[in-house]
């Protein structure tokens, strides 16, 4: 493994452990309440991981250290990808332990504390498993769009916002997309088909891509 | 072997007022340079370039032989250690961590070496980076770019926040690391007396000019501060000295040891009088 991915695992870890128990508690909760309109957080804090490690180099000048180590461009950007995709992988789990455990309790309580009845929840709930594999691609669209903008534009103030505008305004999307109620703001949108996943699977993944070229030109070209 | 560790020709670079144009010096294998400068002098814009952090708007530099954009400039970074005057490791990293962290850029890195230097410093390997004081970080700092076997150093204020016996030491493992000949240091510093101990060559810059570059034995025998009068001073013709400071009672000059006239006594000078000397002068010149 190289130094920049080392180095990112390792910074992240302490973070990344809160947010994915947060993450199986939400799912969780989700089974409990019935909608799945919460995992739109998924998006939130699964691009907020990448892009806060490049922030934090960025503020504390690692990145201007990890320039004159004997490490390629490719290696530093690729490992903040390669931590996307990880910390995605991990929220995804999560949220599938997390729904697992829901139903678990929800059979073992069979119908007290008013939770859902055992026949109204599914380990193997299609529906729940689709929504957070479309959901996943989204983060990790969203988190390849911030990872070029900050290799771009750095962290001024301004640029800092833009991310955190981004990343907020399609998480809460994408929690109104996966809203389960039928009188809901978004409601065509509840039900996401086998054909939309994989249209979001090739789309996603040509965003994720291009961002990842992208991002290895602005960081040879923007230096200072 | 390259003769030169570090190579720089007319090397540019600009970006907002501050501007560092046509500039050129070279590190001979084997020898210590110090690098002088007022803030913002451009000392740490320098070291950037040289280890293509940033990029130059012209001229060429060579590290170790190596073309510093070329693509084999990445293995040479191996044999490159760094010291930045800020040191940068993310706050919830002990020692140890980092160890393990730099054996991931450095092939060559050593852990014995790095704990050991870790002890001999007296920093513990166990605690986190943001409960070590600014002197620890930077002994830290400078552990780690003495753990992989570098035939380079370049360190960035390296002694600034270390209390004076850790500076002294400091000074001992640099001079210990030049012993081979293949090794050389390029060290920024504005404790001139730090650089007078231990340097060869010396390169003042002054608002991103070079303003002097020479082996440090040459320039304290070329100059001379020399006593004299404000009449005497009134006497001199400008050109004949490189800075005055005038004084209630008397003034002093800067002058090149071959000008002195006859009938002055001339004192030894030391790195800083002549630093500021030329400092002065190039303010007052503006």
């Amino acid at each position: 493994m190289n130094g920049s991915l080392r180095k990112n695992i390792r910074e992240m870890r302490g973070v990344s452990i809160y947010i994915f128990v947060f993450m199986g508690l939400l799912s969780v909760l989700a089974v409990f309440s019935k909608s799945n309109s919460t995992l739109g957080i998924i998006t939130i804090m699964g691009a907020v991981i990448p892009a806060s490690s490049i922030e934090r180099d960025n503020q504390r000048g690692f990145d201007t250290f990890e320039r004159m180590l004997p490490v390629s461009p490719e290696q530093v950007v690729s490992s903040k990808y390669l931590l996307t995709l990880f910390t995605t992988l991990m929220i995804f789990v999560c949220s599938v332990l997390g729904h697992i455990a829901g139903v678990l309790i929800c059979k073992g309580a069979d119908g007290r504390f008013a939770l859902p009845k055992p026949d109204e929840v599914s380990i193997a709930d299609s529906d729940f498993l689709i929504k957070i594999c479309f959901i996943s691609l989204i983060t990790i669209a969203v988190a390849g769009l911030l990872i070029v903008i900050f290799y771009r534009f750095k962290s001024s103030t301004f640029i800092r916002m833009i991310p955190a505008a981004v990343c907020l305004t399609i998480g809460i999307g994408c929690g109104l997309m996966m809203n389960d109620d039928e009188d809901s703001f978004i409601g065509p949108l509840s039900e996401i088909s086998t054909v939309v996943l994989i249209t979001a699977f090739v789309v996603c993944t040509v965003i994720f891509a291009a961002s990842y070229v992208l991002s290895l030109k602005f960081y040879n070209k923007y230096k200072d | 072997m390259a003769d030169n560790a570090i190579e720089i020709k007319n090397i540019s670079k600009s970006f907002g007022k501050f501007k560092i144009s046509d500039l050129s010096l070279s590190l001979p294998s084997g020898c210590i340079m110090g690098l002088i400068g007022e803030n913002g002098a451009g000392k740490s814009t320098l070291i950037r370039l040289i280890m293509n952090a940033s990029n130059t708007d012209s001229g060429e530099i060579s590290v170790l032989g190596a073309d510093n954009k070329s693509e084999g400039f990445i293995s040479t970074k191996d044999d490159i250690g760094v010291v930045l005057d800020m040191p940068c490791f993310a706050d919830n990293l002990k020692g140890r961590d980092i160890d393990r962290l730099m054996s991931g850029y450095y092939s060559r890195w050593s852990s014995e070496r790095f704990l050991s230097l870790l002890e001999r410093f007296e920093v513990d390997p166990d605690v986190r980076f943001y409960k070590l004081s600014k002197g620890m970080k930077m002994k830290l700092s400078i552990a780690a770019a003495l753990s992989h076997d570098a035939k380079l150093l370049i360190l960035d204020e390296p002694t600034s926040g270390l209390d004076p016996m850790v500076r002294d030491e400091l000074l001992d493992i640099l001079m210990e690391f030049t012993r081979d000949e293949e090794r050389s240091v390029l060290i920024s510093s504005h404790i001139t007396s730090d650089l007078e101990k231990i340097c060869d060559y010396i390169a003042f810059l002054h608002k991103g000019r070079l303003m002097l570059c020479d082996e440090k034995d040459m320039l304290l025998e070329r100059y001379s501060v020399v006593k004299l009068s404000g009449q005497q001073l009134d006497e001199l013709p400008k050109d004949s000295y490189i800075g005055a400071r005038k004084g209630k009672y008397s003034c002093e000059v800067l002058m090149e040891s071959s000008n002195i006239p006859e009938g002055f006594t001339k004192e030894h000078t030391t790195l800083e009088e002549i630093i500021l000397f030329m400092a002065r002068n190039e303010r007052e010149a503006v």
